[in-house]
């Protein structure tokens, strides 16, 4: 088919056939973070999405189906990026995305109190000449602020249809539905010879010169003037775009485009005295200037918005820091303490009813008793508790992060922290993972998703495991108690101080190898305006975040647990008198394995096969090392008592229990409040926290000594972190990475013991 | 239009010009070190509007501050500036964005004529 505006044969424009009505239409949810982006995707597709990777990236993608008329949709959110310019990781998968997939409809999401910084990265994706729709959201705001935009100019300025809308409220939503829609059904294949439409930017005389010249060459190839259009093509040449430049080279017949462009550039740059690329990035502001001018209508004096005032005491560098303390104070409380009520609810109703239950049940048909039964009852239900106890604290953790994000705090937690947080190669906020780390690894993992840049956001969670987590804690207390007496308490803090010591040196190290960047990264922070967070996005985001981990961690942590429990259940050295899942500690696969590893340990002081035993217990969860170095040392585990209970009364137990529950979090919320004291100070006694074992105690104090006891804790401090964080680790960055995460900490860990054994040693300390 | 600055003697030892906590009233001059009265921007007082001249800096860093708004010829307001702290500023009127002081060191910029006008 040939059009008339030009000789060169074009692709048919295409018609809707039955392909359309099944695989249904792709579009692309564009644009700059801090839009609302995530609002527009959440208010189109509702809890109908699926939360994923970009293939081999550890960046979001989001996915979501809608129905318009009949019609199948499918909206893929594409990373939040300022530019199309290849700067960074997002940058690439969102233009690789547009360029590959070449979506059917691209909704390009737009602030429209920030109108003039938002349209850089629109006008950059108008001129792909993909069908575009642009979403003037958050219109209410720029609306309070006295801003009037005429969208109808708007509109005919930019040549695509514009929808100012509130994606909040859901403002706007049937209209850009029905944008979205007609652009996709009445699409037609845009002409790529660049004759028509007219261009969006005039680039300025000499710049113009070259792209009408390279225009001329890319339409003489066969491929480039079908898969990419002309003017767009000759602009990112004339810009140095490394992913175009490759594009380019990588096709035969394309070495005359790409030494055009280079003598394009000399022209330019010898014209106007200025590299062309920040020349061309200056036109197009240029055009945007002129054009919000023309639209936009703004108050005499709009100087100071309601969001500078606020932000002239929560940014301040001393007032501010009070604020920010309380608010970090109250993130970990409710994510590391409030939480555990309903942790502790879910702990009781595996142990209690749900595992009465089916013991009952196993019992009845004739398994009671049986390795079938410590299968379920040790190794599954483990594994599933191990899973469904972490919950609640992620639940937590997402609710906070997202209020954060959603009110607009983060990014002055994360201007606050940079300067700190920037010594150690990571962005401000990096701080908010690490402090989340105190209380447990795993919510700091996934809360290394708010960074937005890829290196920044892997480096956080490679240092995430190092800080102390709260489940190591009662390791040091019991050998501290054991060892150290009333001294116990220096113990615990010089644990929690190694791990931030040992995470700066680690971060510097990884900053200045693996991590290296020719450049440095711009520091540069958007403070987006302050806004009440809107409770349907954060309880959406809190949904699809917890789900994604329980279906990802799983299948990973029920293997552990079973392979654990097999360790337990085999019977190695005795096999005479104990048959399966009914052996004694001593005389288990654990023991057998942990004897073959103990001599690793030697150096570190600790070559004995019950450490070793409880270390690999602490894959599972650290928790389980105080109770393995009780099994294996005095042979005794703790006993649940026993009360025989009907059906519904563990029913009616549960119900109570979570009642109880719930009670508990409000009032431990509510005393986090000044002034406010429900909350009944209990005293927790190390002692006690033990498991007042007196014969723990004595069998520690002769099986370490001080030394061997404190390079035992520090390689626990440090060594690989629990399965529940592999699988975090593994969700979010990939297995190679988090087969790096355990590796590189496993022998930061050896190495720390062991300098820790054999330099105490050589001070006479041993 | 705009020259391209990659020397370094733009970056002052002494920044200790912002005057945030006081009433603004009587501009700074501009800086007798550099040509046509430029200065960095971490010397600019708050609430001042200047015009951007130019980055010291690699081509990558040049384009990517360009693209966020802080390209040569474009004007920008000091919303904050503390001792040696990041500041903010207020980019195509609308952006608040942090910067780090280094950074805005390493930014020359001019008193911009027309500052009412974009007030």
């Amino acid at each position: 088919m040939t059009r008339r505006c030009c000789d060169i044969e074009t692709p048919p424009p295409i018609t809707l056939d039955e392909t359309h009505v099944r695989v249904g239409f792709h579009v692309a949810l564009a644009g700059n973070p801090n839009c609302g982006k995530t609002t527009i995707f959440n208010a189109l597709t509702g809890a109908r999405q699926h939360v994923g990777n970009w293939p081999g990236k550890t960046i979001e993608r989001k996915e979501g189906q809608i129905e318009l008329h009949g019609y199948d949709f499918t909206l893929v959110d594409l990373p939040g990026t300022y530019s199309l310019s290849a700067f960074s990781a997002e940058e690439i998968v969102a233009m690789d995305y547009l360029l590959d997939a070449r979506p059917d409809v691209v909704v390009i999401a737009v602030d429209a109190g920030n109108l003039e910084r938002n349209l850089y990265l629109a006008t950059q994706i108008i001129e792909t000449k993909l069908p575009a729709v642009l979403a003037l959201n958050m219109m209410d705001a720029a609306e309070a602020r006295g801003l009037s935009i005429d969208t109808a100019r708007l509109s005919a300025a930019l040549g695509v249809p514009v929808v100012p809308m509130v994606a909040r409220s859901g403002r706007g939503l049937e209209a850009l539905k029905a944008q979205m829609f007609d652009a996709a059904l009445n699409r037609e294949e845009p002409c790529t010879c660049g004759c028509t439409p007219e261009k969006l930017v005039d680039y300025g005389r000499e710049v113009e010169r070259e792209i009408a010249a390279l225009q001329d060459i890319a339409r003489t190839h066969p491929v480039l003037r079908h898969r990419y259009d002309t003017r767009w093509l000759a602009i990112k040449l004339l810009e140095s775009d490394p992913n175009i430049l490759a594009r380019v080279s990588a096709l035969d017949g394309t070495e005359a485009l790409l030494d055009a462009a280079q003598a394009g550039i000399r022209r330019i740059e010898a014209a106007l005295g200025d590299d062309s690329d920040i020349l061309i990035t200056d036109r197009r502001y240029g055009f945007i200037n002129g054009l919000v001018r023309e639209v936009v209508k703004r108050p005499p004096l709009d100087r100071h918005t309601r969001s500078d005032r606020i932000d002239q005491v929560l940014t301040h560098p001393l007032l501010g820091l009070p604020v920010f303390a309380v608010m970090m104070w109250l993130v970990f409380q409710m994510t590391a303490n409030v939480s555990s009520y309903y942790v502790d609810w879910i702990d009781g109703v595996i142990a209690g009813p749900l595992t009465r239950w089916t013991a009952a049940l196993l019992g009845s048909v004739g398994l009671g008793g049986t390795w079938v039964e410590s299968l379920v009852l040790d190794g599954v239900f483990g594994g599933v508790g191990g899973v469904l106890v972490f919950i609640p604290v992620l639940a937590f953790t997402y609710f906070f992060i997202a209020l954060l994000e959603d009110s607009g705090y983060m990014a002055r937690a994360a201007f606050l922290m940079d300067r700190f947080m920037h010594w150690l190669g990571l962005h401000g906020k990096s701080f908010i993972p690490m402090l989340l780390g105190f209380g447990c690894s795993v919510p700091g993992v996934y809360a290394t998703r708010t960074l937005e840049n890829e290196r920044d956001r892997l480096l956080t969670g490679l240092l995430v495991p190092f800080m102390s987590c709260g489940a190591r804690l009662p390791v040091y207390i019991v050998i501290g108690v054991a060892l150290f007496g009333a001294r116990a308490g220096t113990l615990v803090f010089a644990m929690y101080i190694l791990g931030i010591v040992v995470a700066i040196l680690v971060g510097l190290l990884l900053k200045h190898t693996l991590f290296r960047s020719d450049e440095e990264a711009p520091f540069v922070i958007e403070l987006p305006p302050y806004r009440v967070p809107s409770l349907k996005s954060v309880l959406l985001h809190t949904w699809e975040r917890t789900k994604g981990f329980v279906e990802h961690a799983t299948s990973v942590i029920l293997i552990a647990s079973i392979i654990v429990w097999l360790l337990v259940s085999i019977p190695v050295t005795a096999a005479g008198e104990a048959s399966f899942a009914q052996v004694d500690a001593e005389n288990s696969a654990l023991a057998a394995v942990s004897r073959w590893i103990a001599p690793a340990f030697e150096p570190a002081g600790f070559g004995n096969w019950q450490s070793a035993s409880s270390l690999v217990t602490g894959f599972i969860a650290k928790e389980m090392i105080v109770s393995t170095l009780n099994i294996t040392y005095t042979g005794e585990a703790e006993v649940e008592e026993d009360v025989a209970t009907t059906f519904w009364q563990d029913l009616g137990e549960i119900g109570l229990t979570f009642v109880q529950a719930t009670w508990d979090t409000i009032r431990a919320t509510l005393s986090l409040l000044p002034g406010v004291d429900l909350f009944a100070n209990e005293p927790v006694d190390p002692v006690e926290e033990a498991g007042g074992n007196a014969t723990l105690v004595a069998t520690l104090q002769s099986a370490f000594t001080p030394l061997s006891a404190v390079a035992f804790t520090v390689f626990v401090l440090l060594t690989a972190p629990c399965v529940t964080t592999m699988a975090a680790l593994r969700h979010e960055f990939g297995t190679k990475w988090m087969a790096f995460s355990v590796g590189f900490m496993l022998t930061i860990a050896w190495l720390g013991a062991v300098l820790v054994y054999q330099g105490g040693r050589l001070l006479g300390l041993g | 239009m705009f020259g391209v600055h990659r020397h370094k003697h733009h970056i002052h030892a002494d920044n200790r010009h912002p005057r945030c906590e006081a009433e603004l009233t009587d501009p700074t001059g501009p800086c007798v070190e550099c040509p046509a009265g430029a200065f960095p921007l971490s010397s600019a007082p708050c609430d001042r509007c200047v015009r951007l001249v130019s980055v010291a800096g690699g081509r990558r860093l040049r384009k990517r501050l360009a693209e966020l708004g802080l390209n040569p010829g474009s004007i920008v307001r000091v919303v904050q500036s503390y001792g040696g702290g990041p500041l903010i500023l207020a980019v195509k009127e609308d952006t608040r964005m942090a910067i780090g002081r280094g950074m805005a060191q390493k930014i020359m910029v001019t008193d911009d004529g027309s500052m009412e006008a974009t007030a």
